[in-house]
């Protein structure tokens, strides 16, 4: 039994890979229930018609006619059924059981015909895993099983050990362990994209976070803004380094520039910026409520001016006291218990924690819309009315101590002391800007044009060390503005907070990062994005931010309502966000083949025709084989008819499980069979032992002893085993 | 196995890589079946672990060193899976099986056992762990092993070999047999024992009879032929069992064949010895005698706390112990406390042979070795070689 499921299994696991691929090749998605019905009843046949005897390949012969014949007269009850389709599937079946039947036998028996399929199960598996060849997903699963069984099996043979000669029990016994390691994976639902290791990728992200965040613990904090050479000197050439430093994220797409703002600077003294006036009014707040009072209180509509954004800043490989944050803060959400604002700008309680983030709400404003410009001529500061209105409209935090009209005033008096000191331009220069600033229509313009001015200028990284005679502002104006005419972000910031406040206007010194944004989405600020920039402070809307530095713009701006917006939409889609148009229907999308799976209908007929039918070829065999049997023995002598009576009462007593034993005499063997079935069971073991030894042929035993032993047996048979009495009797 | 461990881990490294790149059932399906492949093997690792059973047995009521005795053992498989590699060491420190090996593995296919039958073959005196030590059992795809020592070990006591000597080298027989002892007509009985029914009357000591209230009969040692005094030092030199099995081993053969020799030749022993810091003393003079001296032998056991000293010391109190013929004196270690026991017997003109056992030849031996004989017995080998 054991050889007869290992040469199966052999063979079924066989033909169904070859039909698997086949049809998967052929662009079939799976075979019907029918071809594996047929295949594995021609497998089971074909290993069961080379294992048995003569009789016994009668009898599978029998059976396989049988079904030729009920699918012979099916036919013709039900055409729509039997199509060629099914014979062909038959056909191919039947086919693809032998030759597979053949391949098993020659595996079984050849190792190098074993390590031969071995290698080319192990090809198939790869060239569908690289997808050349498309079997079908079950094909595929049935050859790894193949595979398993043949590398088991090899290696129970190559493995030097004590064992039987048993090795389809043994693979038969371990199939079950081996189903257990390919059933799930067939059973198993997986999807067609290549796996994302997001858990792992996730696990490593907390693992080096874990360990930044060790090693964050241990670095030193700073004041500066990372990038710049120092606090707040302007030193000769800018020190390069792209070290990644914020991540900024942002969910608007309105293309514009948002400055950072770290560090705010009042006092310069020719070579370096520093902060000497300092106050605990929530300067970064009083800012935005007059921006937002100024704009309410205006006639001008506030989306035109003004627009609400939001960002989230991630601090990376930075340890700051400041928080960079774009002016005009609306709100600041998340661990906002470790800031305070300070001098006008926010920093830390203590230096920043390890990977801080924080969503910041801000107000941008339309700064570079041209017509911003004139809702700057009709600015006015904000009365009580207007500033508690607007307090209360903004919320609890707008109406608590420090934001308050009061606290407005003071802090507009705090700026006039830290921002304007009195510059003394030098005398070529303050012609130059008289020329320039002849047209300007209000400070705000003179701003602009400022800025454009400077912007014309020459930018360069690399300059040369500011003269030690430079010990003031205006030595430095002197300096930059009529000698050195070239620099970077710090000396024309510097230059314009010098030429503001000569002028009148409040202006400070800003450091901090520069991030230009097109659309949604995160931007890494690396060291090279540190920059510095002048504010300039105008009552009724609060500081305003310039962009002096020659090659850098702000860019910001949006159509205002009163514009046409075919002209200048409010945003542009990008080209890559469009809708997909869809696909050319030209051309068909072919479908996955399934073979069709017919459909049959089950009648009584069905069961009774094949197995009368077996049941008549059966009867018509037998009793052929017996004619023929009967006239044979008629012409043997009586030694030959004495010897297969012998040969036949040795078969009937192998079959009642008394056989002749390994090492037995046949007079032990003879006494056993008169101890259990009688005397007359044993009368022709004499004769046939004459036989055999006698060594003459003239010897001839009494004929009689052993028909009377073969009554004896068969009578025996018939008591015990009926069925193979019956057998006995027909064979 | 190593190496499909590394076939299997290049497959599994490869299949990763796969499923990085390519989706589907088939990049998915053969990471599974790589992944699973270990697992399921070490799964059926464990259920043979849970399911595999093993019986062995000695029929043998006593074992005796270096006499073979029938040993069966069985593997079996009850289940209805293969066990593709048993494999089972046995105990060889101490003892040794017949024709079994080490290395040779078994397959037990489904209802199957294995059944062998050989001999025992223990090489030392002593109480000690014998058969299967551990049983490793290996996967049918050869990825791995799970060894795992024997739960229920056999343990066997093992007596001591008795060794016949048909002589004693450079021991003039004659001259210990006939010589007679240092005796005087008037020397006083030197012991009294209980009456024992078939004691020659004639010996009773009516005196002490009369004081103790129950008969007693004179030893007359100066009536009896000269003895062999032997003394065995019983202090164990190791808590190593490697170290001191052997050892004791062979100073209880040595004992034993020593004993036999004399018993043989008609010349009673007497044997002293400490055990559980208590001195003992037998005395072996007919069979009867030797078979409980055998048993006493073999029950003997030695002690790491035993102190020499007190010993010796007793021992050269023993006036009657310098009557003896010869005295034997068997030790592992020949020490200070030794040299002056063998001191102050020859100082009192009696033989002494000393067997120190040990594979080491003791080079420097504290006393003139021309008075006293020194025989040095390894702990293996054949004793009468030695003797």
């Amino acid at each position: 039994m054991a050889g007869f499921g290992y040469e199966l299994i052999y063979t079924f696991l066989t033909a169904l890979t070859v039909l698997f691929f086949d049809y998967g090749q052929a662009g079939y998605e799976k075979l019907s229930y029918t071809a594996l019905i047929f295949l594995f009843s021609f497998c089971c046949l074909t290993v069961w018609f080379f294992r048995l005897k003569q009789n016994g390949k009668l009898i599978v012969t029998g059976i396989l006619l049988a079904n030729i014949l009920t699918l012979r007269l099916l036919h013709i009850q039900q055409p729509s059924f039997f199509t060629p389709h099914i014979y062909l599937l038959l056909i191919e079946c039947f086919f693809t059981a032998a030759t597979s039947y053949i391949g098993a036998r020659l595996m079984i028996r050849f190792v190098r015909i074993r390590l031969l399929c071995i290698a080319c199960l192990f090809l198939l598996t790869v060239l569908s895993f690289i997808r050349m060849l498309t079997p079908i997903t079950t094909g595929f699963f049935t050859a790894l099983l193949l595979l398993l069984i043949l590398l088991s099996d090899e290696i129970r043979l190559r493995w030097d050990k004590e064992k039987e000669n048993a090795r389809s029990l043994h693979m038969i016994s371990l199939l079950p362990f081996l189903l257990l390691i390919i059933l799930p994976a067939a059973l198993l639902h997986f999807p067609d994209q290549p796996y994302d290791w997001k858990p792992f990728v996730a696990m490593w992200d907390h693992v080096t976070t874990a360990a930044g965040r060790i090693r964050f613990d241990f670095i030193p904090g700073d004041d500066a803004v990372i990038g710049f050479s120092d606090n707040g000197s302007l030193f000769s050439d800018l020190r390069s380094d792209e070290k990644e430093v914020l991540s900024v994220k942002t969910d608007f797409d309105l293309p514009c520039t948002l400055y950072l703002r770290g560090i705010v600077f009042d006092s310069f003294d020719g070579r370096k910026w520093t902060v000497k006036k300092t106050t605990s009014l929530p300067g970064a707040t009083l800012d935005t409520l007059e921006t937002l009072s100024g704009v309410s209180n205006s006639d001008v509509n506030p989306g035109d001016i003004i627009k609400n954004l939001d960002l989230n800043l991630t601090y990376l490989d930075n340890k700051s006291a400041y928080l960079f944050a774009p002016l005009k803060i609306n709100e600041l959400r998340g661990n906002t218990e470790k800031i305070l604002q300070k001098d006008g700008s926010y920093c830390f309680k203590r230096y920043n924690p390890y990977r801080f983030e924080i969503r910041e709400s801000f107000y941008i404003l339309n700064s570079d819309n041209p017509t911003f410009a004139s809702y700057m001529k009709n600015l006015s500061p904000p009365d009580a009315s207007a500033w508690k209105q607007t307090a209360q409209h903004l919320g609890t935090a707008y109406l608590k101590e420090g934001c308050r009209y009061e606290d407005y005033l003071q802090y507009r008096q705090f700026i006039e002391d830290a921002y304007t000191q009195k510059i003394d331009l030098p005398p070529a220069l303050e012609q130059e800007l008289s020329e320039l600033f002849k047209d300007a229509g209000s400070d705000y313009e003179k701003c602009k044009l400022l800025e454009e001015a400077l912007g014309k200028m020459d930018y360069s990284v690399s300059t040369d060390p500011i003269p030690d005679q430079v010990q003031s502002e205006s030595d430095f104006l002197s300096y930059f503005m009529l000698d050195g005419k070239k620099g970077y972000c710090s000396h024309f910031a510097t230059s314009f907070v010098l030429i503001a406040r000569s002028m009148g206007l409040p202006a400070r010194y800003v450091q901090g990062y520069r991030v230009k944004v097109n659309k949604k989405g995160t931007y890494t600020v690396n060291t090279g994005r540190a920059h510095a920039w002048p504010e300039v402070y105008f009552e009724g809307i609060g500081w305003i931010g310039f962009e002096p530095t020659p090659g850098h713009f702000a860019a910001t701006d949006w159509a205002m309502r009163n514009e046409s917006e075919t002209e200048k939409p409010e945003y542009s889609i990008p080209e890559y966000a469009r809708r997909q148009e869809a696909t050319d229907l030209s051309v068909p999308v072919p479908k996955p083949k399934t073979e069709k799976s017919p459909v049959f209908r089950f009648s009584k007929k069905m069961f009774f025709i094949p197995v009368v039918s077996l049941l008549l070829f059966l009867t018509m065999v037998a009793l052929a084989g017996k004619l023929y049997r009967m006239s044979t023995y008629r012409k043997m002598n009586d030694r030959q008819k004495y010897i297969c009576l012998s040969k036949e009462n040795l078969h009937i007593c192998d079959q009642l499980k008394l056989g002749i034993r390994q090492g037995e005499t046949l007079s032990e063997f003879a006494t056993r069979l008169e101890e259990s079935i009688g005397e007359n069971a044993r009368a022709f073991i004499p004769g046939y032992e004459m036989i055999l030894y006698g060594g003459s042929e003239s010897i001839l035993p009494d004929l009689s002893d052993a028909q009377q032993s073969r009554d004896a047996l068969l009578q025996y048979l018939k008591q015990k085993r009926r069925l193979q009495y019956l057998w006995q009797k027909l064979f | 196995m190593q190496r499909n461990r590394i076939i299997l881990a290049i497959l599994w490294l490869l299949s990763v890589a796969g499923i990085s790149f390519y989706g589907g059932p088939v990049s998915y399906g053969l990471f599974t079946v790589l992944t699973l492949i270990p697992v399921i093997s070490l799964l059926y690792l464990l259920l043979v672990f849970m399911r595999f059973k093993m019986y062995q047995e000695f029929t043998s009521p006593g074992i005796v060193c270096n006499h073979p005795v029938p040993f069966y053992f069985t593997l079996q498989n009850e289940d209805l899976f293969a066990f593709s590699g048993v494999r089972v060491t046995f105990h060889s420190d101490f003892s040794h099986i017949d024709g079994l090996s080490d290395r040779t593995e078994y397959e037990l296919l489904p209802h199957s056992r294995i059944k062998k039958e050989t001999n025992l073959l223990c090489h030392y005196r002593g109480e000690y762990e014998v058969g299967i030590r551990s049983v490793v059992l290996q996967d049918f795809f050869r990825l791995f092993r799970l060894t795992y020592q024997n739960r229920e070990p056999l343990k066997a006591i093992v007596k001591p070999d008795i060794i016949v000597l048909d002589q004693l080298e450079n021991l003039d027989m004659d001259s210990v047999s006939d010589r007679p002892a240092p005796h005087s007509a008037r020397s006083l009985d030197s012991t009294i024992r209980s009456y024992i029914p078939g004691d020659d009357i004639r010996r009773i000591h009516w005196k002490q009879t009369a004081r103790l209230g129950q008969l007693c009969v004179r030893n007359m040692t100066g009536e009896e032929k000269a003895g062999i005094g032997m003394i065995l030092n019983t202090r164990k030199i190791s808590e190593d069992p490697a170290v001191y099995l052997p050892s004791e081993n062979r100073i209880l053969e040595t004992a034993i064949a020593l004993t036999l020799f004399f018993k043989n030749k008609n010349i009673p022993v007497d044997l002293y010895w400490q055990e559980h810091e208590k001195p003992k003393q037998l005395c072996v003079d007919s069979a009867d005698a030797f078979s409980g001296f055998y048993d006493a032998m073999s029950a003997l056991s030695f002690d790491t706390d035993l102190s020499e000293e007190p010993f010796y010391e007793d021992l050269i109190l023993h006036q009657h112990l310098y009557q003896k013929q010869l005295l034997i004196l068997i030790t592992p270690d020949i020490n200070e406390e030794a040299a002056v026991f063998a001191q102050k017997v020859t100082d009192n003109d009696c033989d002494l042979m000393i067997c120190h056992i040990s594979d080491e030849e003791k080079k420097d031996l504290p006393f003139e070795k021309s008075t006293i004989t020194v025989r040095s017995i390894p702990t293996s080998g054949d004793l009468g070689k030695y003797l």
